[in-house]
This record gives C-alpha cells, structure tokens and sequence, in this order.
C-alpha cells in the first residue's frame, strides 16, 4: 500500500508519467522491430527503462527497478555492439513492457506489485547480459557499470526502514545527488518534469503536447531544478474547464455589448467595441485550442493492438497512420476510443484474410490497415481502411432476409451503400464464427450509437476483393459556434453556419417556384431538385400570417446541407448571423431529434439550435409515410425508408431512373463543348475529363435528339465521376417501391412502379461496364468472384 | 424505504398538499417568469430559462401531477436543484420552510395520496398539522414524451 509514502501524491504523479513512458517505449520497441538497426528507436526505449529505473527507485519500488534494470541492461549492450539484436529480444523487451505495466497498474490500484511474476523474464534477460558481458571488449565500462548500480542502490538501502521521515528521505537521496552529479537527480526532475524528451520520434515531428492531467503542483523541492528546457506546464482539468465557461460567458456579454452599440452613433464606442470583439474572438479561440488533443492520444495504443492481435491469428497485417496530430476537443476523444478500437479489431480479425488468401488474390502478403485523420469543412473526419475482403453483399443481403430486417424485394431494390448501412442494426453480424475479438453482433450498432452520441456521423464503403473503409465524421468545437439566427413565428431558433449551403428569398410570384411532387414540395435550384421542409411543420407550431398583398409577400429559405445531401428549410425571417453559444439542453429534452442544443443569442433570448440532421432524417420518413398512406391501396406494401430516385426520361422516351445516392448532381451541357478522344466523347469538367455516356448508344438506339445541349447526370461509378446523358431529367421522387419484374433487359435492375407508373429503374454501373469506357482487362465484380 | 441522508427538507405547496426535498438537492429559489417554450417538448416542461447564463429546464409539477392549472400564480417559484451534474427547476404554487424532520416520525405512503399523485412521493412525515410528503425526485425528472 502506499501508505509508506508521505507524499502520495508524488506517487501518482509517477504512475501517471510511468503510463505515458510505457506508451512511448511500445512505440519505441515496435519501430525497432521494423528495423532492427535503427539507433534511434533503440535509444528511446533505452532512455524510457533508464528513466523507470531512476525513478522507481527514488520510490523504492525494487520490483520496477529490478526488471527496467534488466531489460535497460540488455539494450545498453546492443547499443555497445555486445549483442546482437533479434527477434527474441524484441519479444522480451515486449514482455518486459506488459509486465511493468502490470506492476504500475497494480500500484495505481493500491495492490502489491511485487506479486507480479517476472522471475522467467529476468531469468531470460540475465542470460543475454550475461552473454553480452562476454563479449564485451573494454573492462572500463563494466566498472562504469557497478558503480552506477551502486548509486542506484544506495538510495534504496535509506529507504527500507519505513519509520523515517520522508522529507529527510529526500533530502539524503537529493545530497547523494548532487554528490555524485550524475544522471539520479536529473532523473526524477527530467521524469516528473519534462517527458517529451523520452519519447520516440513520432512521425518526425516534434509537437509539444500540452499537459493537463489531474496533479497538485509537485513539491518544491523537485521542481525547484527542473530542465531549463521545459516548455510545458500541467494544469488542472476542472480550471480549463472553467476558463471555457467564463470565455463563453465573455463571448455573450460581448455579443450583447456589440448589439447596444450598433445602435449608437459614437464612433468611437463603436470601434473600441468592434476591438473588442477582436480580441475576445482570438481568446476565445486559443482557450479552445487548450481543450484540443491529437487524435494520436487515442491512436498511441492501436498499433500495438494490430500486431498482437494479427500474430495471435496468424496473419500479417500492418498499421499505418495518418495525420495523427489532428486534433479534436478533448471530451470527444475518449468517446472515439471504443468505436475505433472496435472497427480496427473488426478490419483485422474479419476484413483481411490470410497471408495464403492473400497470395491466391495476388496481394501482398501483408495486409494494411490504415488510419487516416483530417479536417474538413468544420468536422474532423477519421478514416479506417483496409486492403482486404471488403463486405460480400451477397452474404449480407441474404443476412438482412434471414433476420427478418427487410424482404429480399426490399433488398434486391436496395443500393449497395444501403446495404452495407444494414451491419450498423442492432443484433447484425455475418461474422461465420462469433471469435472472443469481435463478431459478437454487439459491435457496430454500438459503435454508430457512440458515434451518433457525440454528435458525429459513421458511414462505409466497401469494394468485395479490394477492401473497406469506414468514414467518421465528428463535429470539430463544441462551445461557440458561428451560426444563422432565423425565426418562425414569434420564436428565435439558430442555424450552425457550417450546415448552411446558401440562402434564398422568393418574393411574390417567384413563391410559386416551389413545386410539389407527390406531396413532397421541391424546389430547382441550379439544375438540382431540393426537398423543401417547412420549419414550421419540424416545429410543429404556426408561421407568421401570410400577408394581405400577394406581392409582398416574402417566403426564406435556407439551403441546408446535411452529409451529401440538401434540403430547403423554410423559414419566415432570417435575422443575422451571430456567434452563439452552445449550452447543453437538460437531458429531460436529449431525445427531441431535431434539435441539436440551446444558445442564447445577442439579445440574451434563449433559442434552441436546430438539428439539420435530425430535421432530415423526421421530415423524410414522415414524407414517405405520407406516400405510404396514399399507396396502401396496393398489395404487399413494403415496409422501410423510401428512397430517391432521379427519374428521366431515357432514349425512346422511356421512363427511367437512377438511384439519387449515387447522382453527383445534373449539369446541361452544350454540344459542341464535347470532344471525341480515342473513339469516346469526353467533355472537359471542373478542371478533369469527364467520360460521357449515352444511354441512346447503350440501349442501341439512335440519338435522334439534336438540340444544342445536352442533359448530363453526373454519376458516381466507383468513385469516378461519369457523365450519363439522358434525353430530359424529370424529377427526383422519394419512394419505397415495389419491384415488379427483375433484370427485364441488360442495364436495367429492375422494373417498378415510380409515381404510379412503369418506371425502368436503371443498373447504371452496368451501364458504365458495358460501354467498355475503361481498359479492356478491367474485370467485372461477377467475372473476378467467379475467378 | 427508509429516507436516511439529510433530515432537512426543503418544503412547497402544490395545492393543499405540502411537499419536500432533501435541502441538500437544493441550490436556490428564484421567482422568474420568463420560460422559452420548448415546441415538442414533454407537456411538463414549461420550458427553459437564463439562470445567469445558464440554461435551466423548467418543470411544472402541477402538470407532471397531472393537476389542473394553476390558478393563483401570484406565489409560484422556482426551486433550482443541482441533479446528476445538471440544474433543473421545479415550478411549485408556493414556497414553505426549511423543516428539520425526525425519522421516527416518518411512514410509508398511503395508498389514496399515492394513487392521487402518481407514485411521485418515496414517504410522508408527520408533522404537527400537516403531511409532509417526500418527492420522489428521480421519478419526477423522467418525464414521458
């Protein structure tokens, strides 16, 4: 127990450090295996046990000190040209790290370490020393070797008799010290102080990493000597946290301030004000910059995980990682760590296969997961992917029928991302065996519900043969954000700017622009087709009474985009655009999915945040259920979300449609901007070339339209953007729909009724294969299955 | 069940009927009116309100009682409780005293006040003239759609 220490809080501050060196050491040992020549790696790992064994000592934890001795010993050898590194040593230097790490976890938990058995480890460590010592030429250094044992052993002796004071304890072990000048004091100072120095070279950057774990400041006699070159300083967490609030606190008192004088017409005051605002602007945004972390905080121990976890199944597998320092607000980092650890060991123990596999598919025989991090448009964005099997849609469709989760219709008609969306449901697993790593069916739907929980989306893509990737996106601040202040009715409620695409006013007759579809009202902007929701129906709460004279009438709309899809919100004033500050909503009010929090905005009002995901996720069911109603006439109705489609109109005039996920967006092009190269037309596109193809030429018909522009539907085809000219586009229509006649001709998926008519839903990536648009030994998903 | 933390309660009306939180809960008593209507929040949420900044769901437990409303409102207060890290107020017809009970006094609920109100009390005390009936505060706070 620790009751033998006076000061019990140096302790943890030890244990906490310990922690982090041990991190460090597995980065350093793991390079090192990589390359059992690199210096540099080894050098880490050595200066991490050297500075464990300094200081375990100074607390008398002669278990710790013993082994970190050993295992120290054995890498000041190799260093020496005394022995030969391998294989074996990795593993026991490996060994030595767990061990150690058990030994400190049992300290933190106030249990003896000494029972933590590594009498087989040592064993093993002493015969290589031993070995090494042989060889080694010059006696010097083994005498160098003792008396540095013995300093390090002296201390402990004044240690053992537990009745002494431990402020004497100090001040004899500090005396021996500075006696012998030697590496023990600046141990425990570098140690406690001044950790950065100790770790690995990550990714040859060198950022400092701010401190602020838990820690009363350390007792003056250690940190009276710390380093000159300690730039870091650790603060309490619970006064980061009150910074934040009173900054919020300023930003508001600010906002109220900027409003008052805005109405004045002092000068002076209005520029002082405006200085002001600056300042609080770029305080507000460093004191946020203390909440960030790297996303390497929680990537540190993965690497580690992959390695063990693929020896342990016999696979080769290797994890790399990008853009770890990224950096994303504290108190979402812990929250990514279990979602990500679940994914990675699912892309391991399910998505690669085996070296064997692997060889017969002519990859690699090392499988690569990769990490990747980056910011985007106010999110952080992380990806894990992985070069192996990729989902098998076959396996998971006949999965989603068998556990009853939609008909084997429904799926037939589903697109594939929507499918693969199917792994995330509750109790879903097409894992052949249940393994103690994962396929437990837990997993995903846990891991979209942590995702979702913090505010952040997860999606995938897989290609079968090639591999998956999963993309989580996670918003970027929480506390203060800029955003629209809009109203509906008499009520304020506020926009996140970074939802919002652009803003529309109609005046008048322009109102009429809005069309409806089946209910749905849409409106065309630039050449797309947008839902249009009503903030008042979200709300469920009257707008402001239309005006008396038609002309003047106005009608808002805000463009909003939420992931990679847009919709119109319709609102009746838009005010300004403000920063406002997010405050947590009571957890009585969690559940309402279409908002997002509460603020309080420039006037001091409170107006609730609204929810863009949300928003679209209610309004669109609520939709199709409104189609739903109106179709129950028809037998068999099927049940789940309904789905959009681009309905145009193809060659002969027949009705067709594309699958709107994969629909980049429509362009018109002009005839004579196409160009033929190679025998195919191609069109010069936002900088690339854009294939074109003609659903005339596919289906065999002649193009008999010879208008100066063409309709264009950019097309996603594997990530490719393609051009499918179609003769008109009519309209994008949600709709659950019902498969009358499967694979009627080639390129069409199927026959349905769309809008109460035959509509000929189409295969568009067999389309794009059967234009032979690519090179003639690309092979097609059913001809390298077959393979 | 037996209350055994504090034995000071922090006692209102709501109608005739005398009610009590552990004080402990308690972090103030504010008279304000102003409550933001939350659209499609539960029925017993009036709303919210600016508590110096921070924004505190407001509860009226006359609503959550299912009672009918208020009808005199010239007294109503808010009682501020700090629960599971976050505040949340209770909208009460009056505010009684601070009362120091005596355990021996206490008894289980009867079954007429409990029907009455909903199973919202964990036990009465005796006092001198009236019933003094616990709120069960976790039952309070989950509040139905």
């Amino acid at each position: 127990m620790s009751d033998e220490f006076e000061n019990e809080e140096l302790l943890k501050e030890f244990l906490t450090e310990s922690f982090e060196l041990i991190e460090a050491m597995d980065d350093g040992i793991m390079e090192f295996e990589k390359n059992l020549n690199d210096k540099d790696a080894l050098d880490a790992v050595f200066r991490v046990l050297h500075s464990l064994k300094g200081a375990s000592s100074f607390f008398g934890l002669k278990h710790v000190e013993g082994l970190a001795h050993k295992a120290e010993n054995v890498l000041g050898l190799i260093q020496k040209d005394c022995v030969e590194p391998n294989q074996e040593i990795v593993t026991l230097m490996l060994e030595s790290s767990d061990k150690l790490k058990d030994m400190l976890e049992k300290l933190s938990n106030g249990d003896d370490h000494n029972v933590v058995d590594c009498e087989e480890l040592k064993q093993k460590l002493t015969e290589i020393n031993e070995e090494g010592l042989k060889n080694s030429p010059k006696p010097k250094k083994k005498v160098a070797k003792k008396v540095e044992k013995e300093k390090s052993e002296r201390p402990m002796e004044e240690k053992t008799n537990d009745e002494e004071d431990k402020k004497v304890k100090l001040e004899l072990v500090q005396e021996e010290a500075n006696k012998e000048s030697e590496k023990k004091e600046e141990d425990v100072q570098i140690f406690v102080a001044n950790i950065k120095k100790d770790a690995p070279v990550q990714n040859k950057e060198d950022k400092p990493q701010e401190k602020k774990e838990v820690a009363p400041p350390v007792t003056p006699e250690v940190s009276k000597k710390s380093s000159p070159t300690d730039s870091n300083i650790r603060i309490q967490v619970s006064l980061i946290d009150k910074l934040m609030n009173l900054v919020s606190e300023l930003v508001l008192t600010k906002n109220q301030m900027q409003q008052i004088v805005e109405e004045k017409r002092d000068q002076v005051l209005i520029s002082t004000c405006q200085k002001l605002g600056m300042v609080t602007s770029e305080l507000q945004e460093n004191i946020m910059k203390t909440r960030m972390q790297p996303v390497h905080n929680v990537w540190a121990k993965f690497p580690r995980i992959v390695r063990d976890l693929s020896i342990s199944i016999g696979k080769k597998i290797r994890l790399d990682m990008v853009g770890q320092d990224t950096e994303l607000d504290r108190s979402l980092i812990e929250s990514i760590k279990d979602p990500l650890t679940h994914i990675i060991r699912n892309a391991v123990d399910h998505g690669i296969e085996t070296p064997e596999e692997r060889k017969n598919s002519g990859k690699e025989e090392e499988g690569r997961v990769l990490l990747k991090a980056y910011q985007q448009s106010g999110q952080v964005v992380i990806e894990i992917s992985d070069d192996g099997r990729g989902l098998h849609i076959q396996k998971i469709s006949d999965k989603i029928v068998n556990k009853g989760l939609a008909s084997r219709e429904e799926v037939e008609g589903m697109s594939d991302r929507k499918v693969y969306n199917y792994i995330f449901h509750p109790g879903f697993s097409t894992a052949e065996k249940v393994t103690n790593i994962s396929g437990r069916g837990v997993g995903m739907d846990v891991v979209r519900t942590n995702i979702e929980a913090i505010g952040g989306v997860v999606d995938l893509e897989s290609k079968y043969g090639e591999g998956t990737v999963f993309k989580i996106k996670i918003p970027l601040t929480l506390a203060i954000i800029p955003a629209l202040v809009v109203m509906n009715g008499s009520r304020n409620y506020v926009i996140p700017q970074s939802s919002i695409n652009g803003l529309i006013r109609l005046k008048g007759e322009e109102i009429k622009k809005i069309e409806n579809i089946q209910g749905i009202p849409v409106y065309r902007l630039r050449g797309d087709l947008i839902p249009i929701i009503y903030l008042s129906d979200c709300v469920q709460e009257p707008r402001k009474k239309e005006e008396e004279d038609f002309e003047d009438s106005k009608l808002y709309i805000v463009i909003v985009r939420v992931e990679n899809e847009r919709f119109g919100l319709v609102v009746d004033k838009i005010k300004d655009h403000q920063e406002i500050v997010v405050k947590p909503m009571g957890s009585q009010l969690k559940d309402i999915e279409i908002y997002a929090g509460a603020s309080i905005i420039g006037n001091g009002d409170i107006a609730l945040i609204l929810d863009t995901a949300g928003i679209a996720k209610e309004m669109v069911s609520k939709d199709t259920k409104k189609l739903s109603e109106e179709k129950s006439e028809d037998d068999g109705l099927l049940s789940g979300d309904g789905s959009m489609y681009l309905m145009v109109e193809g060659p002969n005039h027949n009705r067709m449609a594309i699958e709107y996920e994969s629909v980049i967006r429509l362009e018109k092009v002009e005839r004579k901007s196409i160009e033929s190269l190679a025998d195919r037309d191609v069109l010069k596109y936002r900088g690339s070339i854009l294939q074109l193809i003609y659903l005339s030429k596919f289906f065999n018909i002649e193009d008999e339209s010879h208008e100066e522009s063409l309709n264009v539907v950019i097309y996603n085809y594997k990530g490719e953007e393609i051009g499918i000219v179609v003769n008109k586009i009519m309209d994008i229509v949600t709709e659950e729909i019902k498969v009358k006649k499967e694979n009627p001709r080639k390129g069409v998926k199927f026959l349905a009724l769309l809008q109460k008519e035959t509509t000929e839903i189409l295969d568009v990536d067999k389309v794009v294969e059967g234009s032979k648009i690519f090179e003639e030994n690309t092979k097609t998903q059913e001809e390298r299955m077959a393979a | 069940m037996k209350v055994n933390s504090s034995d000071q309660y922090c006692t209102f009306y709501l109608g005739n009927q005398l009610l009590g939180i552990e004080a402990l809960n308690v972090q103030e008593i504010t008279q304000q009116r102003e409550f933001t209507k939350v659209p499609r929040s539960p029925s017993s949420v009036k709303g919210m309100i600016n508590l110096r900044g921070q924004l505190v769901v407001a509860i009226d437990l006359r609503t959550r009682f299912s009672m009918e409303e208020c009808t005199d409102e010239s007294e109503q207060m808010n009682i501020i409780m700090r629960v599971n890290d976050e505040m949340v107020s209770l909208i009460v017809d009056k505010i009684g005293e601070v009362i120091r009970v005596d355990n021996s006094n206490y008894e289980d609920v009867p079954a007429h006040l409990n029907q009455k109100f909903g199973g919202l009390f964990t036990g009465i005390y005796k006092l001198e003239k009236e019933l003094l009936a616990v709120l069960n505060l976790e039952k309070t706070l989950q509040l139905s759609k």
